[in-house]
């Protein structure tokens, strides 16, 4: 309690509070803009805790990435682009609400999701840190491999009409991460010599390609055949979610971010995986999963809630062993570092001054981020009353910026526009764009893991059916399979009876 | 077009791509070095395998599959090609000259260009006030914000390189 009161002391001087507002503010602008990551606005802002204090450095960097990972919610839902990879799950009820006139109930609630599901991991982060670390360290890259592939089990929530369609999506996505230089051997794949190719096509650039061409589009072609909507001015009321709304899904909420904390103390597997198994969760348990994907506030509730309890889940092996799990929480590792900290287990019995610190900083980032963007919703909406063809105009400039500013590469900005094209066709033929995000996300690291863990056995393949844990998640991932094939076929019999 | 047909088509054209995928992999990326059992060609080539089998199984579906599941959403007709073609084109073409502008003459006068050129003569907006302070505000609002406060750097010109 004495560490607490010192470092709620601490944390709450005016240069700690200035710094986690300029950070919010950062985090909010670079998250909310397709294109612009979180980490890229830590690195930006790293530079400015060289001359600070420990404590409002740790701030300023902590409230960033709270900022960034929140702020990607807003134009998912306004205008159907995920700022971030996690809140392409958003995306499938958020923005059909925004198009219902639902837009501020679906950011307000996103943003409350957010807060609920981050200050949810903070408290087990604090409650369990030890015992989590003893999970993290017990994933090895055969149960990383396992765990990715019940990830991609989830494309049978995210396949509209079959499940065939979904899984094609799905491997389209996997193969186009195997484009560019071999994480292991150092080979070049499939890049005809080109070494900008090299780098592989980023998820970032493919996400804005496959969510905003199609979405331009769509725009365009109802402008030139003269049925554009027209922007009504009472759709766009304010609405904020009520205590009742909140009550409701209080349930659904805290099985979401408790999904979303073990997801993210497992190194590899990010806020999108956890963003999806929760949006799945939700739908496989809801009495009424049809409503899901034409705006249904639970399908915001659910990704929103676990890609948030990331955070605190990917904090626990960063502070208690010193490792991270993700690059921007790498950043924040190498900012505690300058500051003279060596996360590991001597931080807790060396500074647990600091460590209180963290765990106050993040209530009060997660706090300031959420009123900030509370207050924000009145000015997000009122992007809806632009009309559609203007804005389309806007999203292709920042389509450009946004895919180009990655990796300053011209050929990233030709990549998005591809698979922009691509995405708009598959679409038109109803194979489903988000499985290819899904497979974008997680084809990276299950390459990586499988060959890993084939070569740390030498070769023997024994490896994924000895581990207990392993077998859990294949035996879940066939399970979940097995439900939705027989659910669907079961579907088809009750229809072809009624017709 | 009925579904049926179309499923064959996309099928069709899916197993052509996954074909052509297998053979680039197997002719251009080497097996790696040492003797791992899975080296960096067996993943993609796997991946054009399964796709392939996944296409075969959305022509047979279209042959053999359930009508009622098929038939569960019907599609709306689509009378006018003409808008979608033209959106396309547009979006397609005011990107690709965007991009070029922007790596010759830089990102301000590349998106003032583009802006101004969409506006006018792909959305046929009339008003010149809308026209010009849009395609300023991106223009120059986006480089002073973006490029000046948030520190994202933007391109300058390789021909003229004004900002």
């Amino acid at each position: 309690m004495e560490h607490f009161a010192t470092a709620l002391s601490a944390s709450t001087t005016p240069d700690a509070l200035l710094a986690m507002l300029f950070g919010s503010l950062v985090g909010i602008v670079f998250g909310a803009i397709p294109g612009l990551t979180y980490t890229m606005a830590l690195a930006l802002v790293m530079p400015f805790t060289f001359g600070m204090a420990q404590v409002p450095a740790i701030g300023l960097l902590l409230a960033t990435y709270i900022g960034g990972m929140t702020g990607g919610c807003i134009s998912a839902i306004l205008i159907g682009i995920p700022g971030t990879p996690s809140t392409a799950a958003t995306v499938i009820d958020g923005y059909p609400m925004a198009r219902k006139g639902q837009a501020s109930l679906a950011c307000g609630t996103a943003i409350v999701a957010s807060a609920f599901g981050g200050l949810f991991s903070l408290i087990i982060m604090v409650v369990s840190v030890e015992m989590i670390s003893r999970v993290a360290i017990a994933f090895g890259p055969a149960e990383i491999f396992a765990l990715v592939v019940f990830g991609l089990s989830t494309i049978c929530g995210l396949s509209e009409r079959s499940l065939v369609r979904g899984v094609i999506a799905g491997v389209i996505g996997l193969m186009a991460t195997t484009i560019g230089q071999d994480e292991i051997d150092g080979v070049a794949r499939l890049t005809f010599g080109s070494t900008t190719m090299l780098q592989g096509i980023d998820i970032v650039v493919a996400m804005v390609g496959l969510f905003a061409i199609p979405q331009v589009i769509n725009t365009l072609r109802e402008y030139f055949q003269g049925g554009a909507q027209t922007v009504d001015a009472q759709s766009v009321k304010v609405e904020l979610p009520s205590w009742k709304l909140l009550w409701e899904n209080f349930s659904l909420m805290v099985r979401t971010s408790a999904l979303g904390t073990i997801v993210g103390v497992v190194p590899g597997a990010h806020g999108p995986v956890a963003a999806f198994l929760a949006y799945d969760h939700a739908k496989r348990f809801s009495k009424d999963p049809e409503k899901f994907g034409t705006g249904d506030i639970r399908g915001v509730i659910a990704p929103e809630c676990a890609n948030h309890a990331v955070t605190g889940g990917a904090m626990i092996p960063m502070l208690s062993l010193g490792f991270p799990g993700d690059p921007a929480i790498a950043i924040i590792l190498g900012g505690l570092m300058i500051h003279g900290l060596q996360p590991g287990p001597l931080l807790f019995t060396e500074h647990p001054d600091i460590v209180y610190t963290i765990y106050v900083e993040i209530i009060i980032g997660y706090l300031m981020v959420c009123l900030i963007q509370l207050y924000g919703v009145r000015l997000f909406v009122r992007t809806l009353m632009v009309p559609p063809h203007l804005l389309a105009v806007g999203i292709m400039v920042m389509c450009i910026v946004g895919s180009y500013a990655i990796r300053n590469s011209f050929l990233d900005v030709y990549v998005m526009l591809g698979i922009g094209l691509l995405g708009y066709v598959l679409q038109r033929v109803h194979i489903p764009v988000t499985p290819i995000v899904l497979g974008l996300v997680l084809g990276g690291t299950m390459e990586r893991e499988f060959r890993t863990a084939l070569l740390m056995s030498e070769g023997d393949p024994s490896v994924f059916y000895t581990s207990p844990t392993a077998m859990l998640f294949f035996g879940l991932t066939i399970l979940v399979f097995a439900v939705h094939i027989v659910g669907r076929k079961r579907g088809a019999k009750v229809r072809r009876q009624e017709a | 077009m009925s579904e049926h047909i179309r499923d064959r088509i996309v099928g069709a054209i899916l197993v052509v791509f996954a074909a052509a995928w297998c053979i680039v992999v197997w002719t251009t990326v080497p097996t790696g070095y040492g003797d791992a059992l899975v080296g960096p060609r067996d993943v993609p080539l796997w991946l054009g395998l399964v796709l392939a089998a996944l296409a075969l199984a959305l022509i047979g579906k279209s042959y053999f599959g359930n009508v009622a599941e098929t038939a569960e959403k019907p599609e709306k007709a689509a009378t006018d090609y003409t808008g979608e073609w033209r959106a396309m084109a547009v979006v397609a073409g005011s990107l690709i000259a965007y991009a070029l502008l922007m790596e010759w003459f830089g990102f301000v006068v590349a998106t003032i260009v583009v802006v101004i050129g969409l506006l006018r003569f792909a959305l046929n907006v009339r008003s010149p006030r809308l026209i010009l302070g849009m395609a300023l505000i991106m223009g120059f609002g986006i480089y002073f914000v973006m490029g000046g406060l948030m520190g994202v750097y933007l391109p300058r010109g390789t021909i003229v390189s004004l900002f």
